[in-house]
C-alpha cells in the first residue's frame, strides 16, 4: 500500500514537471513583434554604448551653452590692475587654443582630452558694486545679463585688510565669495580652476607688487599609499576576473529570476485563474506531489536559459580551470530551487498570473540588490558570507570562475539554501493544504468561533490592533507637526533671501560660519527668528502660514471625517459657523478672559518684584510693527487651537476614550511649544497645564472660538501689551516697556523662556483649571457636549 | 433586419473558420443558430455582432453596413454572452451607470431603466455590492440588465442559459419571449435542443463553417423523417461533417 | 471626446476606489525604490565593514593639531576616527593577519610621519616655519601624512580619496594658521575664498549629487514607468479581453478609438502621477542622506532648476504613452494570456539591463540614442540631472515617442480587424 502511494506520488510530480515542457517548445511562449523590436533597441543602445566609449572624447563632451566672463563685485584696485597686468598672456592663450566653437580648430585639444576649462583666453571681467555680500539674486542676475558663469565678491576695504594682515600680523584673512551659474555642472570645476589657478596668481601678483615675502610654503606633503598586503591580483586578468564576480553572476541571478518567474507565477495562480487548478487538486495526486512536480518544472525551466548563457563563458580561457563547471552547475541548479521555491510559494498565495507577478516583483528587487550588494572584491569580504544562502551562490559562481573552489563553501551554502528553500516549500504546501487559501473565501476555523465566542482575540489580531494603534497616533503627531513646519518653512525662506540681500546683515551672516556645536545652531536659530519677528515682511507671512494651516487643517479634516460640506469640517472642527452672535460672545469673553489671566501673572510678577516697569509707549517706528503683530496674533492663536484642540481631540476621541485625547493633545501641545530656547522642565509642565485648560474649555463650550480668544490674548498681551517672551520669542513692538529685576529668579519669571517657563503661570493656570473644572462639573450635560 | 451575405473568416492562412454563410432575419423573430462545439457558431456571432470584421463578405444591420454606421449600429444591438464576466471590482449600480452613459441615455432616463431592470432580476439588494461577491447567477443576471439598458431592437445572444440553473434559465427564456412579443429581433446561439424548441421560431444548423439546414424546428423535424428535434439534428449533423476537417 | 472623458473617469474611479492597488501602484514601487536606494550604500557598507554606519579612518600617531582641527570642523565629524599610537601600529604592521583584519573592508589608514622618529609631526612643521620666520629660505619639512588604503578594494580607494579631499587637505591647508606662529600672517593665504557661503556650498553639493543621480535616476524611473504601465495595460486590456468585458465596451455606439483615448490617458495619468512621486521621493531621499557616503548612490543636495525639472517631468507622460502602446500591441498581438504577461515582462528585465548600462557607462548618448524609443527618454532625463539638456534633443525625444505610440497603435488597430470608425 505504501510503495503504492509513493508510486501515484511520484507519477503525479512527473506528470506534472513533464507538463512544462509539453505545451509549446522549448522557450515556450510566442514573441510579438513589439518584444522583437524592443530587444533590437535594447541592442542597439549596447551597441551605442560601447562605441561612446570607443569615442568618448567625441567633442559632444563639450557643453551647450559656454560663457566665460565673470563679474566682479567690489573689485578692488589691485584685481583691476592684475587683471590688466594678465590681459596680455591671455590674449595669447586665447589665440593658441583658438575658436572652441569651431571644433576643428582646436582638435589637437580634443583629442588629447584636452576639454577643460583652457585658461582666461576669452574672459572679460565685468566690474560692479554691491554690498551684500550673499546677494545671490542681483549676482545671478548680472550673470545673465553679462554673459558671465562666475561672480567674484570682494569684501569692502579688500586691500587695506590685506595690508593690514600682512603689516599688523592681522591674522584675520578677509574672505572672498564666489557664485556660479545653476544651469551647467561644468561650472563648478570652472570655478574651482578659477579659485586654484587664478586668484592663487592674483595673490602672487599682490606679494610680488608689494615686495612682500614670497610664500610657496610647503610644510607637509600628503602621499597616498595603496597597500597590497596580499599580492594576490598581481599578474592575473583583472578585467576578467572583476567581470566574473560582479556582471556574470548578476546576470545569471537575472536570467533565473526572470524565467523562475514566468514560469512559476504561470504555474498555479494561473491555473487557478483559469479554473482548472480545482481539477488538479481533484485527483489523487497528494499536495505535496503537485508542490514537487511544480518544483522541478520551474526548476528546469528556470535552469534552460541560464545554460545557454553560461556556455559561451567557458570561450574564454580565462574562465576555462578544472573545477569550475561542476561547482557552477551547482551552484545554480540550488539557486533554481530556492528561486522556483519562492516563486511557487507567491503563486500558491496568489488568485491571478497578474497579482502574482506584482507580489514577485519586490522577491526580484530584493534579490537584485542582494546581487549588488555582493559586487565587491574578495578580499573584503567575510569568509562566512560563501556560506550564506543567495551570498553564497553569488560568491561562490564568482570565485569559481577565478578559478578557486571552496568544498566546504558549496556544502554549506548549498545545504542551508536548500534548508531555507525546504521552508518556503513546506508553507506553500501547508497553504494548499489549508483548503482556505485556494479558495477566494477564507472559511472561519471551528478553533477561531470557539475564540470568538470567549471574546479572545488571536495573536495575529492582537498585533494588528497594536499596529494599528501606533499608526494611528503616529499620523496624529506627524500630521500637525508636517502642517506646522511646512508652513512655517515655506514662510521663512523669502525673508530669509531678503536678508541675504541686505548690506547690513552680511557680516552677520559670515559671522555663522563659527557655529559648531548643536546648542550654537539652535541658540543662533532663535536670535535669527527674533530678527525676523521684527519684519514686517515676516509677520505678514507668517499670518498667510497660519491661514493656510487653517484651510489646509479643515481640507484634511473634511476628507478624514468624512463630510460633504466645509460648513459641516468647520463645524466637526469646533468652528461652528452658525449663530454668529454667539461666537461673538464667545470670542470676546474669550479675549477678556486672557487678558486677565496674562494680567494676573503680570501682577503676580510685578508684585513679587520680579519685574520693573520700566516705560510705556512705543516709538513711532515701531507702530505699524504693532499692528500688523496684533493681526498676526489672531490666525496665529485659531491655527494652534484648530491643530491640536478642534481637529485633534475628536479625531482621537472618535476611537478612544475622551481623556486620552485630551491627555494626548496636550502633551503634543507641550513638546511641540517646549523646542524653544530657554526651555526649563516647568515650561512642559506649565505648558501641558495650559493645553488642559484650553481641552476642557474646548469641551465645555463645544468649540473652539473662546480657546481661540484667549490663546490669542495670552500672547498679544504677554508679547505686545506687558513686552515679555512668548515662548522663548522675543516681542519687538510692547505697549508697555518691562524688564526683569536684577534679582528676579528664573523659576518664577521662566527666564529666557517668558513667564510659560515660569511658578507665576503655574499659579494663574492651575486657578483657571479649577474653576473650569468646577463650572463644568456643576453642569449636568458635559457628558456628551463635545459636538454641540 | 439582420443581414448577412456569404460570410468567410479565417483566422490563419490555410484554415477557414466560417464557410459563405447567408442568412436574413426579420423584426419580431427568435432565430436560434445550432450547432456543436467549434462549428463556428461564437465567430459568426461575433461577426454579426461587429465585434469582427469579417475576411469577405457583408453584414447588413438595419439596413445599415458597419463600415459606415457602426455608432448607429452599435445602439441598435444588445450582445450577451456568458464569457463576458463583469469587472470584480465594480458594483452592479456603478457599472449600470457607466454603460448608460455610454449609450447616451439621459440621466432620469437612467434611473428610471435602472430601477426596473433591477427589480425584474432581483438585483435590487445587491446593487452596492461589488460583483465579485455576487454569485455567478447573479453575475449573469447583471450581464443581461446591463446588455439590454438601451433598449435594443436587435438582440443577440450567445449561449443565453449556459451556467445558469432550471430558475435563472426560465427567467431568462421568459424574458426573451417577453421581448420578441414587444418585436425585437432576436438571435440565439444554443446547443440546448429544449430552449431551441420552445423559442426559437427559426433556427440554422451550422456545421464546420456552414449552413447546413435552415427553417423553423417541425421543418427540420419534417424534413429529415424523425420523430423529434435532437434525433433530427443528429442526423443533420451525420450527414454534413466530414471527419479530415 | 466626451465618451473617451467617461471611460478615463471609469479607470481611475476603478483605480482609486481599490486602495489595495492604488497603493501598490502608487506607494509601493517608489517607496521600495527610495529604500532601495538608502538600504544600498547601508548594505554596502555592512558587507564591507561589518558595521552601518562607521566609516573608520584609523589615526597613527595623530597629532594635537588633527585633533583640534577635528573637533572644529563639522565636515570631518562625518567618519569615525580610531587612534592609534606608532607603536601599537608597527607591532600590527608586522603580523600580516592582524594587517589584514585592520584593514579589510575599505579601512582607511592615516600614519602622521614627522620625518624625525623622535619628533612630531606638530613639531615638524612648526619647526619650518620658525626656520622661514628666522629667514631660512631652504628650510624643508619631512613632515608627512601617509595615507593608506587595500589597493584591490574598490570602497577603501575612494574612502581614501573623499577623506583626502573633504578632510585632510584642508587640515593641511590650516595647519599654517595652526603652526605657523607669527609666520601665518605673512605667509599663509593672504584671503581665504568661500569659507562661508552657504549658497556655493549647496552648488557644489548639487554637482556631486547631480551627476550622481544621472547614473541613477533616470534608469529607476523607466523601470518604475514600465512597469506601472504594463501592470495597468495587463489589468485594462489583457484581463479585461479575457473576461470579455472589453467586447461588451467594444458593442457601445463609442468608437474603439474613444475607448483606447481613454483608457490610454487614463494609464498616462496614473503612471505619471506615480513616477512623479517618485522623482520627489529620490529628492527626498537625497536631501536626507546628510551622512553622504562614498559609496552613496544619491548623494546629499541633488537640485534641479526649474527648466530641467520641467524638462524631466514632460518627459514621463510622452514615454509612459510609447511604452503603453508597446503593451497594447503585445496584448492585441497575442491569445494566451501566459504569453501576454511573458512577453509584458520580458522589457522590464531590458530595462533593468538598461539601468544597469546607465550606471556604468559614464559616456554621454551618443546622438542616434535619442531616436530610439523609450531609451531615449533615460537619455534626455539624464541630461537633465547633468545640465546638458537641449532643446532639440527635448523636442525629437517627444515627437519620436510619441509619433512610434501612434503608429504602434493605428497598427494594432489594423491587426485587430477592427472597424476603424469615428
Amino acid at each position: 500500500m505504501k510503495g503504492n502511494g509513493m508510486r501515484t506520488w511520484f507519477r503525479g510530480a512527473k506528470t506534472l514537471a513533464s507538463g512544462f515542457f509539453r505545451k509549446h517548445g522549448q522557450m515556450g511562449a510566442q514573441a510579438p513583434v513589439s518584444t522583437f523590436l524592443i530587444s533590437v533597441g535594447f541592442v542597439a543602445v549596447i551597441f551605442f554604448a560601447i562605441i561612446s566609449w570607443m569615442w568618448w572624447w567625441f567633442p559632444y563632451h563639450l557643453f551647450s551653452d559656454e560663457v566665460y566672463d565673470i563679474v566682479a563685485v567690489n573689485a578692488p584696485q589691485s584685481f583691476i590692475d592684475y587683471n590688466q597686468y594678465m590681459q596680455t598672456s591671455r590674449d595669447l592663450t586665447s589665440k593658441e587654443y583658438g575658436s572652441r566653437t569651431d571644433l576643428f580648430s582646436n582638435f589637437d585639444n580634443i583629442i588629447r582630452f584636452n576639454y577643460t576649462y583652457d585658461g582666461y583666453g576669452a574672459t572679460r571681467f565685468i566690474y560692479k558694486e554691491n554690498h551684500a555680500l550673499y546677494d545671490f539674486v542681483t549676482f545671478g542676475k548680472w550673470m545673465r545679463e553679462n554673459n558671465a558663469y562666475l561672480t567674484v565678491v570682494f569684501p569692502e576695504d579688500f586691500d587695506g585688510k590685506v595690508n593690514a594682515r600682512v603689516k599688523d600680523h592681522n591674522l584675520e584673512k578677509p574672505d572672498i565669495l564666489t557664485y556660479y551659474r545653476t544651469n551647467s555642472l561644468e561650472y563648478t570645476s570652472m570655478k574651482e580652476d578659477f579659485i586654484d589657478i587664478y586668484l592663487q596668481g592674483y595673490q602672487d601678483y599682490l606679494r610680488e607688487k608689494n615686495g612682500w615675502a614670497y610664500a610657496n610654503v610647503n610644510d607637509s606633503e600628503i602621499r597616498d599609499d595603496p597597500m597590497d598586503y596580499t599580492g594576490k591580483f598581481s599578474g592575473r586578468n583583472f578585467m576578467l576576473d572583476s567581470l566574473g564576480r560582479s556582471f556574470v553572476p548578476l546576470l545569471m541571478f537575472i536570467v533565473i529570476l526572470y524565467a523562475a518567474m514566468s514560469a512559476g507565477t504561470n504555474v498555479i495562480a494561473g491555473q487557478k485563474e483559469l479554473g482548472t487548478f480545482t481539477g488538479i487538486l481533484m485527483t489523487p495526486v497528494p499536495r505535496s506531489a503537485i508542490i514537487a512536480g511544480n518544483l522541478a518544472g520551474v526548476t528546469l525551466k528556470a535552469l534552460i536559459p541560464v545554460i545557454f548563457i553560461t556556455a559561451p563563458l567557458f570561450l574564454i580561457r580565462y574562465y576555462r580551470t578544472y573545477a569550475v563547471i561542476p561547482a557552477i552547475i551547482i551552484h545554480l541548479i540550488i539557486l533554481a530551487v530556492f528561486i522556483a521555491a519562492i516563486t511557487l510559494l507567491i503563486s500558491v498565495i496568489n488568485d491571478t498570473v497578474v497579482s502574482a507577478q506584482t507580489a514577485f516583483l519586490p522577491v526580484f528587487l530584493i534579490l537584485v540588490s542582494v546581487c549588488v550588494t555582493c559586487i565587491q572584491n574578495s578580499m573584503e569580504r567575510e569568509d562566512f558570507y560563501l556560506s550564506l544562502p543567495v551570498y553564497g551562490q553569488f560568491y561562490g559562481i564568482g570565485d569559481a570562475l577565478a578559478g578557486t573552489v571552496s568544498v566546504r563553501g558549496i556544502l554549506i551554502s548549498s545545504l542551508s539554501t536548500l534548508l531555507l528553500a525546504l521552508i518556503v516549500i513546506i508553507i506553500a504546501e501547508r497553504l494548499l493544504h489549508n483548503e482556505r487559501y485556494t479558495v477566494s473565501i477564507d472559511p472561519v476555523t471551528a478553533k477561531e468561533i470557539r475564540q470568538a465566542r470567549a471574546g479572545k482575540r488571536s495573536a495575529i489580531e492582537t498585533a494588528n490592533k497594536i499596529t494599528d494603534n501606533i499608526v494611528f497616533f503616529f499620523r496624529e503627531i506627524l500630521y500637525p507637526l508636517a502642517v506646522i513646519g511646512a508652513f512655517q518653512l515655506i514662510a521663512i525662506v523669502p525673508v530669509a533671501v531678503a536678508y541675504m540681500r541686505r548690506a547690513d546683515y552680511s557680516q552677520y551672516i559670515s559671522d555663522l560660519k563659527d557655529i559648531s556645536s548643536v546648542e550654537q545652531v539652535i541658540r543662533k536659530t532663535f536670535e535669527v527668528i527674533t530678527i525676523f519677528m521684527g519684519d514686517p515682511l515676516f509677520l505678514v507671512l507668517m499670518t498667510l502660514a497660519y491661514f493656510f494651516m487653517i484651510a489646509a487643517c479643515i481640507i484634511h479634516a473634511k476628507r478624514v471625517f468624512k463630510k460633504n460640506t466645509f460648513t459641516e469640517a468647520f463645524e466637526r472642527c469646533g468652528l461652528p459657523l452658525k449663530g454668529p452672535g454667539k461666537i461673538a460672545k464667545e470670542y470676546l469673553l474669550g479675549l477678556i478672559a486672557g487678558f486677565i489671566m496674562m494680567s494676573a501673572v503680570c501682577l503676580i510678577l510685578t508684585v513679587s518684584g520680579q519685574i520693573k516697569i520700566s516705560g510705556f509707549g512705543i516709538g513711532s517706528s515701531a507702530v505699524k510693527l504693532f499692528f500688523i503683530n496684533l493681526i498676526m496674533w489672531f490666525p496665529q492663536g485659531a491655527s494652534e487651537e484648530l491643530l491640536f484642540r478642534g481637529y485633534m481631540i475628536p479625531r482621537i476621541e472618535s476611537r478612544y476614550k475622551m481623556a486620552v485625547a485630551v491627555f494626548f493633545s496636550s502633551l503634543l501641545f507641550s513638546v511641540f511649544h517646549s523646542l524653544n530656547m530657554g526651555y526649563t522642565p516647568l515650561a512642559s509642565v506649565n505648558l501641558f497645564l495650559i493645553a488642559v485648560l484650553f481641552a476642557l474649555i474646548y469641551i465645555k463650550t463645544g468649540s473652539i472660538w473662546m480657546t481661540s480668544a484667549i490663546h490669542t490674548m495670552w500672547n498679544l498681551s504677554q508679547g505686545n501689551i506687558y513686552g515679555l517672551q512668548v515662548s522663548g520669542n522675543e516681542a519687538h513692538a510692547a505697549i508697555i516697556n518691562t524688564a526683569y529685576a536684577a534679582d528676579a529668579k528664573d523659576i518664577i519669571t521662566g527666564g529666557a523662556f517668558g513667564p510659560e517657563g515660569g511658578l507665576a503661570v503655574t499659579a494663574v493656570t492651575a486657578v483657571c483649571l479649577m474653576i473650569v473644572i468646577l463650572l463644568i462639573a456643576n453642569s449636568r450635560d458635559f457628558t456628551r457636549n463635545k459636538n454641540a | 433586419m439582420i443581414t448577412v451575405k456569404d460570410i468567410h473568416k479565417s483566422y490563419t492562412k490555410d484554415t477557414e473558420t466560417i464557410k459563405g454563410v447567408s442568412f436574413e432575419i426579420g423584426k419580431g423573430t427568435i432565430f436560434g443558430l445550432l450547432g456543436p462545439n467549434g462549428a463556428g457558431k461564437t465567430t459568426l456571432m461575433q461577426i454579426i455582432a461587429t465585434l469582427m470584421k469579417p475576411t469577405s463578405g457583408t453584414v447588413e444591420i438595419a439596413g445599415m453596413s458597419p463600415d459606415k454606421d457602426l455608432l448607429k449600429i452599435h445602439k441598435l444591438l444588445g450582445f450577451l454572452t456568458t464569457e463576458i464576466k463583469l469587472d470584480p471590482v465594480s458594483t452592479p449600480d456603478r457599472l449600470f451607470d457607466f454603460f448608460a452613459e455610454l449609450y447616451d441615455i439621459p440621466k432620469d432616463e437612467i434611473k428610471n431603466r435602472k430601477e426596473k431592470a433591477f427589480a425584474r432580476f432581483g438585483i435590487t439588494p445587491f446593487a452596492g455590492r461589488r460583483i465579485s461577491e455576487l454569485s455567478t447567477g447573479m453575475k449573469q443576471k447583471i450581464s443581461i440588465a446591463i446588455s439590454l439598458l438601451h433598449e435594443p431592437p436587435i438582440i443577440i445572444f450567445d449561449e443565453p442559459t449556459n451556467g445558469l440553473d432550471i430558475l435563472t434559465s426560465r427567467q431568462v427564456t421568459d424574458y426573451l419571449k417577453e421581448l420578441r412579443n414587444e418585436g425585437r429581433c432576436i438571435i440565439l446561439s444554443t446547443h440546448i435542443f429544449s430552449v431551441a424548441e420552445e423559442l426559437c421560431d427559426e433556427v440554422a444548423v451550422l456545421v464546420d463553417g456552414k449552413i447546413v439546414a435552415q427553417g423553423t424546428v417541425d421543418e427540420l423535424t419534417a424534413l429529415t423523417g424523425e420523430k423529434n428535434f435532437e434525433d433530427a439534428f443528429f442526423k443533420i449533423y451525420v450527414e454534413n461533417h466530414k471527419e479530415d476537417q | 471626446m466626451k465618451k473617451a472623458l467617461l471611460i478615463f473617469r471609469w479607470e481611475l474611479n476603478k483605480i482609486f476606489s481599490n486602495w489595495h492597488k492604488t497603493v501598490t501602484l502608487f506607494l509601493l514601487p517608489a517607496v521600495l525604490m527610495m529604500l532601495a536606494l538608502n538600504v544600498f550604500p547601508l548594505l554596502i557598507n555592512y558587507m564591507s565593514t561589518g558595521s552601518f554606519s562607521k566609516k573608520p579612518i584609523v589615526l597613527v600617531s595623530a597629532p594635537t593639531s588633527f585633533r583640534d582641527y577635528v573637533n572644529e570642523t563639522a565636515d570631518a565629524n562625518v567618519y569615525s576616527y580610531s587612534y592609534m599610537s606608532y607603536g601599537e601600529f608597527s607591532e600590527i604592521y608586522r603580523d600580516k593577519n592582524r594587517l589584514k583584519d585592520l584593514m579589510q573592508g575599505g579601512t582607511v589608514l592615516c600614519f602622521f610621519a614627522p620625518g624625525n622618529n623622535d619628533d612630531s609631526f606638530d613639531n615638524a612643521v612648526s619647526d619650518y616655519y620658525q626656520k622661514l620666520l628666522k629667514g631660512e629660505k631652504d628650510a624643508q619639512s619631512k613632515a608627512i601624512i601617509y595615507l593608506g588604503f587595500d589597493i584591490n578594494s574598490l570602497s577603501g580607494g575612494l574612502r581614501a580619496q573623499q577623506f583626502r579631499q573633504g578632510v585632510l587637505e584642508s587640515y593641511q591647508n590650516s595647519l599654517i594658521d595652526r603652526l605657523g606662529g607669527d609666520y601665518a600672517a605673512i605667509g599663509s593665504n593672504l584671503f581665504s575664498t568661500d569659507s562661508f557661503n552657504p549658497v556655493t556650498k549647496l552648488m557644489d553639493n548639487r554637482t556631486t549629487a547631480d551627476n550622481s543621480a544621472a547614473k541613477i535616476v533616470p534608469g529607476m524611473l523607466l523601470i518604475m514607468m514600465y512597469y506601472c504601465a504594463y501592470s495597468l495595460v495587463s489589468d485594462m486590456f489583457a484581463s479585461e479581453k479575457e473576461r470579455g468585458f472589453w467586447s461588451k465596451l467594444i458593442m457601445t455606439p463609442v468608437s474603439s478609438s474613444a475607448i483606447f483615448a481613454g483608457k490610454i490617458a487614463a494609464i498616462i495619468v496614473i503612471v505619471s502621477g506615480a513616477t512623479y512621486l517618485t522623482t520627489l521621493l529620490l529628492f527626498l531621499s537625497s536631501w536626507v542622506n546628510t551622512g553622504n557616503d562614498a559609496m552613496s548612490l544619491l548623494p546629499f543636495g541633488m537640485m534641479l532648476t526649474p527648466t530641467e525639472l520641467i524638462i524631466v517631468f514632460l518627459t514621463v507622460p510622452f514615454t509612459v504613452f510609447v511604452m503603453t502602446a508597446a503593451c497594447i500591441s503585445t496584448v492585441f498581438s497575442l491569445n494566451k494570456l501566459q504569453d501576454i504577461t511573458i512577453n509584458l515582462q520580458l522589457p522590464l528585465v531590458l530595462f533593468l539591463g538598461d539601468f544597469f548600462l546607465q550606471m556604468f557607462r559614464g559616456t554621454r548618448p551618443m546622438t542616434l540614442e535619442y531616436f530610439i524609443p523609450m531609451h531615449n527618454s533615460l537619455a534626455l532625463i539624464s541630461d537633465a540631472y547633468m545640465a546638458q539638456e537641449k532643446l532639440w534633443h527635448v523636442i525629437v525625444v517627444l515627437a519620436v515617442n510619441t509619433a512610434t505610440a501612434l503608429l504602434v497603435i493605428r497598427s494594432v488597430y489594423k491587426k485587430e480587424g477592427l472597424y476603424d470608425n469615428r
